[in-house]
């Protein structure tokens, strides 16, 4: 299916607006355990597109489009919808809120790894990564939309409520950045120890000694290995046994806040800053949610908006000085062998010994946010295609789903993490992550974006519509959230999943891959170095016979002679203009030209003359 | 209630949107009167289809009064004047519908105190009498307007709801035109303010109306070329966006009247019989009027939005 990103956000949105708002209020997720993570992901559902895509806006009311101000008729007019917004993140904000300071609860987010036992209720208020992140994203987006709403407003009820909201978010995005700086760990082992060994298996790809191994490990990760001890200070427990270069390390983000984690110091308020609990070591998932999540914080919109005061600034650069290691750190793992990746051998096998194409995925989702921030050259890019495709096959998502296929457990139940360090509260808690295919396509179109080689970027761009297809089906048929996800049996009609249930985050990650979409359509067309050059030498020949065709010209011609020269001058005119960034059009033109030339020249020779 | 309707360029359609406006609210029952304040050409009996005050009348207009001469402007009586087949039989259940028109070659003149107070005791006098009273006032920054924004700020009128219709066409000049006769350094908030009107009242009391809209749906529309429509989209585009950096955007906006080419060779009353029985009218216009008319004393729309 092609991918239209104006037309399926705004199909998404008219969904939400028959899901989310009752009287013309938004609703939140009904059920239980307020969960900070779903909440926010229904809101970015609208707020997101909304902030990062011009022709969505819908914060200056007089300039609401007429298809978008259609798709949410369900909260009002132009006028009415910004506000309606407002009201609802400014909810968001007080459901979230406890004892003044932001909580990051996950709610039904998390159960208990033992079916039998319940979390406890101190547990469903734990802060998790995922909600840090996607707090992020939302209070940037907030912030911003804030920003240019209220130079519309004059009323003063309105100004006033603008303002708290402001004053609520800027609190909630300083607490993020804090818990989320108190989450990222380094955590440190012997080469020797079973997790040094399964490193060291899992970058051997060529069967080198051990030993060989080890050392260029340690070598590839000196340079990270410097930057943390000399510039890591905030919200990070010392990292002494770092200086043993004996060691290997993992860098990357918990599940939650580290165990042992410092509260970070800084002018800035950000709530109150809770014990961690979470074990000292990086989880993929965690970590890739976490990248996403920084990486909005030094987002052209966040600088030019210039949404960040002076504490915040400190902690993003903190943030990002992380962000950077980490893929750094990754991304020399995933490519540590230039004969064959680590990568390349699906599937991903972390330290603790769990293998799944899940892992390869975010594995090279990092990656990928690598190339993207390094420009990487096309070779490293092409490579990732291929490991694109394969996942995708993989996981079905572009196969059919076998009777007893195992592939299934990767859409249902999902990868199931276990957050060590939470049995401190009550019973040992998993997290399961279902949203393979969305990730995959989101990579696929971020990869397809940074691409500028034909061929691999419309590799990808095929791929992405494959997977689009499938989790266009995935749609709810009918019911709670109709049109909205996620449906797996539509999916996959002869196995026998789990019911459609409304999940907010299948539907937030759907409307992110529409957003990356509609950047990558955004830039200009490859340029094709090949079809300059025919273009450059058809405009060459189309104006060399147009010149002898002028040449010809009497002055007394025929009106419709001189009407078609003069059109073939504008068009050759256009077509000098253009051909560097649409070659291919620039030849359209030029054969045009061309054609009316030569229905000129054959009309005289018809006539007997000089043809 | 006061209406003022004012325009900065001419062809702006706003004679004939505000004498249609004019007609259904009384057709919706309401008392109306309509004041030809345009004193430099009264013709809106011509569109009221009203012969005997084509171009103005004899003796006894508006400015007869203005003046002093007389001591009651002449009054006409719509619904038994007019020359329209469809206008003299007064549908049942409508309200009065007069017209006072202009002195015929009046002209525009300088306004004194005494035609302020005589202005002044004519809107109170009429204001028992009337639910509407539609002024019509003449293009661009006239002596008419600063009388009748001088007169409101008067105590006497501080309790009669006033409200302005600013006319524009959807087009690049107009746009900024419309602007500056509102916003603009003798505009009609600067002006206001200099006589001692609430800005923020003032402000609130003004909205826009756009005329002559292409609206790209409409059956007129359908025939154009690919090129023509992408053109026609990104101009309307650009103009959007200009308007609401001008401040005349969609939220001021109290209705838009489209592209009608009854209007376009005939300013009208556009009635239903124009529209269902000889259907040379488009419904989408008599809708517009309509809406227009409601949204006149729909309260919500005044309101200030944001």
């Amino acid at each position: 299916m092609r991918i239209q990103p104006r037309q399926q956000l705004l199909e998404i949105w008219q969904a939400i607006g028959r899901q989310s708002f009752s009287d013309k209020a938004w609703e939140f997720g009904a059920g239980g355990d307020a969960s900070s993570v779903s909440d926010a992901e229904q809101l970015l559902c609208v707020l997101y597109p909304a902030t990062e895509l011009p022709s969505l806006r819908l914060d200056v009311p007089d300039e609401t489009a007429e298809d978008v101000l259609a798709a949410l008729r369900g909260l009002g007019d132009s006028v009415q919808i910004p506000r309606k917004m407002v009201e609802a993140i400014a909810e968001f904000m007080g459901r979230h809120t406890e004892d003044g300071a932001p909580s990051f609860a996950a709610g039904h987010y998390i159960e208990a790894l033992d079916t039998a036992e319940r979390p406890t209720p101190e547990q469903y208020r734990l802060g998790v990564v995922d909600s840090y992140s996607l707090s992020i994203t939302l209070a940037l987006a907030t912030l911003g939309f804030l920003k240019v709403f209220r130079r519309t407003l004059r009323r003063a009820d309105l100004r006033e409520m603008a303002d708290k909201l402001e004053e609520a978010t800027s609190l909630r995005l300083s607490a993020a950045m804090a818990a989320l700086l108190r989450s990222f760990t380094v955590s440190v082992f012997e080469p020797d120890s079973e997790r040094g060994r399964t490193l060291c298996s899992m970058v051997n790809q060529t069967g080198a000694p051990n030993r060989t191994v080890v050392q260029q490990l340690q070598r590839r990760l000196q340079p990270l290995r410097a930057t943390v001890r000399d510039y890591f200070t905030l919200g990070l427990t010392t990292t002494g046994d770092l200086d043993n270069e004996n060691l290997l390390f993992e860098c990357g983000w918990s599940w939650g806040i580290v165990k042992g984690n410092p509260p970070v110091d800084t002018s800035e308020d950000v709530g109150f800053q809770p014990e961690g609990v979470a074990e000292a070591a990086p989880y993929l998932y965690f970590t890739v949610v976490a990248l996403d999540g920084i990486a909005d914080l030094f987002s052209d919109r966040t600088l030019t908006l210039g949404l960040l005061n002076e504490g915040q600034q400190r902690m993003a650069q903190a943030l990002q000085l992380r962000w950077e290691l980490t893929q750094q750190y990754w991304s020399a793992l995933a490519r540590f062998d230039d004969e064959a990746w680590p990568l390349e051998d699906i599937p991903w096998r972390t330290t603790d010994q769990r293998e799944s194409a899940y892992f390869s995925l975010l594995v090279a989702s990092i990656l990928v946010q690598d190339l993207v921030r390094r420009r990487a050259t096309d070779d490293d890019l092409t490579r990732t295609v291929a490991i694109m495709e394969e996942l995708a096959v993989r996981s079905r998502t572009t196969r059919r789903m076998g009777r007893d296929d195992g592939a299934l457990r990767l859409h249902d139940p999902g990868v199931v993490l276990t957050l060590y360090g939470s049995e401190e509260l009550g019973p040992l808690l998993r997290w399961a992550v279902s949203d393979f295919s969305a990730q995959l396509l989101k990579r696929s179109l971020q990869l397809g974006g940074l691409s500028r080689n034909i061929g691999a970027h419309d590799r990808l761009i095929r791929l992405a519509e494959r997977v689009m297809d499938h989790l266009w089906q995935r749609r709810i048929g009918d019911g709670p959230g109709t049109l909205l996800w996620d449906d797996l049996s539509a999916a996959y009609p002869e196995t026998v999943p789990r019911p459609p249930r409304l999940a907010w985050n299948m539907t937030e990650r759907v409307t992110e891959c529409l957003v990356v979409a509609a950047g990558v359509i955004g830039q200009t067309p490859i340029r094709s170095p090949r079809l300059i050059e025919v273009a450059t030498d058809l405009l060459s020949e189309a104006d060399h016979l147009l010149d002898k065709e002028m040449m010809q010209l009497s002055a007394g011609g025929f009106r419709s002679v001189q009407d078609t020269l003069h059109e073939a001058e504008v068009q050759l005119q256009r077509a000098r203009r253009i051909v560097r960034d649409r070659p291919g059009t620039a030849c359209a033109l030029a054969l045009d030209v061309l054609a009316k030339l030569d229905g000129l020249a054959a009309a005289r020779r018809a006539a007997g003359g000089r043809g | 209630m006061l209406v003022f309707a004012t325009s900065d360029k001419g062809g702006t359609g706003r004679s004939v949107t505000s004498a249609n406006i004019a007609y259904r609210r009384a057709l919706l029952g309401d008392d109306v009167c309509y004041l030809d304040f345009d004193f430099g050409s009264p013709t809106s009996a011509a569109v009221f289809d009203v012969p005997s005050a084509l171009r103005g009348v004899d003796q006894a207009g508006l400015h007869s009064y203005l003046r002093g001469n007389v001591a009651e402007p002449k009054r006409v009586n719509v619904w038994s004047e007019s020359d329209s087949a469809s206008l003299r039989n007064r549908p049942s259940g409508s309200g009065q519908l007069v017209l006072v028109p202009g002195d015929r070659g009046g002209g525009e003149f300088v306004t004194g105190g005494d035609a302020v107070r005589r202005c002044t005791e004519l809107f109170l006098r009429l204001e028992e009498e009337f639910d509407i009273i539609l002024v019509d006032l003449s293009a661009g920054r006239s002596y008419a307007a600063e009388m009748v924004l001088e007169a409101t700020s008067r105590p006497e009128l501080a309790e009669v709801v006033t409200r302005w219709l600013v006319f524009h066409r959807w087009t690049r000049q107009h746009i900024i035109a419309a602007s500056g006769l509102v916003y603009g350094d003798r505009g009609i908030m600067a002006a206001g303010a200099a006589r001692g009107h609430d800005e923020d009242t003032l402000r609130d009391s003004v909205r826009f109306v756009r005329a002559a809209v292409p609206d790209p749906s409409s059956p007129m529309f359908t025939q154009l070329r690919p090129a023509q429509a992408a053109w026609l989209r990104a101009c309307h585009e650009d103009l959007t966006r200009l308007a609401s950096q001008h401040r005349l955007g969609q939220t001021l906006v109290l209705g838009t009247v489209p592209l009608d080419p009854v209007l376009q060779w005939q300013e009208q009353l556009i009635t239903d019989d124009d529209v269902l029985a000889s259907r040379v009218a488009n419904t989408e216009t008599a809708e517009a009027f309509a809406a227009l008319a409601v949204a006149l004393t729909h309260d919500r729309a005044w309101e200030s939005p944001l």
